[in-house]
């Protein structure tokens, strides 16, 4: 298994394991707007600002995506190409997104997402917020309880992610 | 033959795996520390340096990275083994799908990981 040096110094622990309650299921149904910021707006109208979510399905009417790449300038291990940017209508098969905390402390998603387009071809990669106008998605959010992601500096690699926070789990290494 | 198990919650666990963790050992290992043996995978964003995912009869595709994502993670960890299965997208933005291979799927930059308790 092939390892890379990131540009920051290794930090521990390697794994960040915070056990919390499960503060419900909700389900959501969005028919407008962008995805996203629908997610974000639905969930946290219901009072819920952290959650995992699994997109189950639906349409668009455009998505624009990003995809990996190796970082051309050496400051990180890798960073997101050019957005590939789909015409309407495309369907929606599958999405993993979480819903945490952004640099300021508001609310912010995260979304990867498998998409066909109208002609069939498999597309799918980092959703680029107010770039995914919904027709119809649906969705379960699993909320998290004391436990969450929230945007942290991280010198490691270099980049300002989520960084899982919370109570800290029974027997977890510290 | 069919086994119907009704399963009640007994929380979550949020993830974070940093670089080169492998993501099938990984969360097993993740697992292991929080005490917990029985988990469902409610969502998994991240992206890895490599990835090798099985299919049909032993077969297997290795996709080369850095910077492939982790586009939907679906599976669960039973008896602490994580069985995972879901979806990349290479630096093409080809798509590929299957089962995770332990010991062949590190990290890139993190993986976000949403698990719910299963008690």
């Amino acid at each position: 298994m092939r390892t890379l040096k990131q540009p920051g110094p290794v930090s521990q622990p390697r794994r960040v394991v915070r056990k919390g309650a499960l503060g419900g299921r909700l389900h959501v149904t969005l028919t407008d707007g962008d995805l996203l910021e629908g997610l974000r707006d639905a969930l946290t109208g219901a009072g819920v600002d952290r959650a995992g979510i699994k997109l189950l399905g639906g349409t668009l009417d455009g998505f624009w995506y990003m995809t990996g790449m190796v970082d051309p300038t050496g400051a990180r291990v890798a960073t997101y190409g050019e957005p590939t940017v789909l015409e309407g209508p495309v369907t929606l098969v599958s999405g993993d997104a979480i819903l945490g905390a952004g640099p300021e402390g508001e609310p912010l998603v995260h979304c990867h997402a498998v998409l066909v387009d109208g002609d069939g071809k498999l597309h799918g990669g980092h959703v680029v917020p107010g770039k995914a106008p919904v027709g119809l998605v649906t969705a379960v959010a699993t909320v998290t309880e004391g436990v969450g992601f929230e945007v942290g500096r991280d010198d490691e690699t270099n980049y300002a992610i989520f960084q899982a926070t919370g109570f800290r789990a029974t027997g977890a290494a510290p | 033959m069919s086994t119907v198990t009704p399963f009640e919650t007994a929380g979550t666990l949020v993830v974070r795996l940093k670089p080169n963790e492998d993501l099938v050992t990984g969360v097993e290992a993740a697992c292991r520390e929080a005490g917990v043996a029985r988990a469902l995978v409610r969502s998994g964003v991240g992206s890895l340096v490599d990835a090798a995912l099985s299919y049909g009869e032993g077969k297997r595709v290795d996709v080369t990275g850095p910077g492939i994502e982790i586009l939907t993670l679906i599976g669960e960890i039973r008896d602490g083994e994580a069985h995972l299965t879901g979806t990349i997208a290479d630096q093409e933005a080809n798509i590929f799908g299957g089962r995770f291979v332990p010991d062949a799927n590190p990290i890139c930059i993190t993986l976000e990981l949403v698990l719910e308790v299963v008690a």
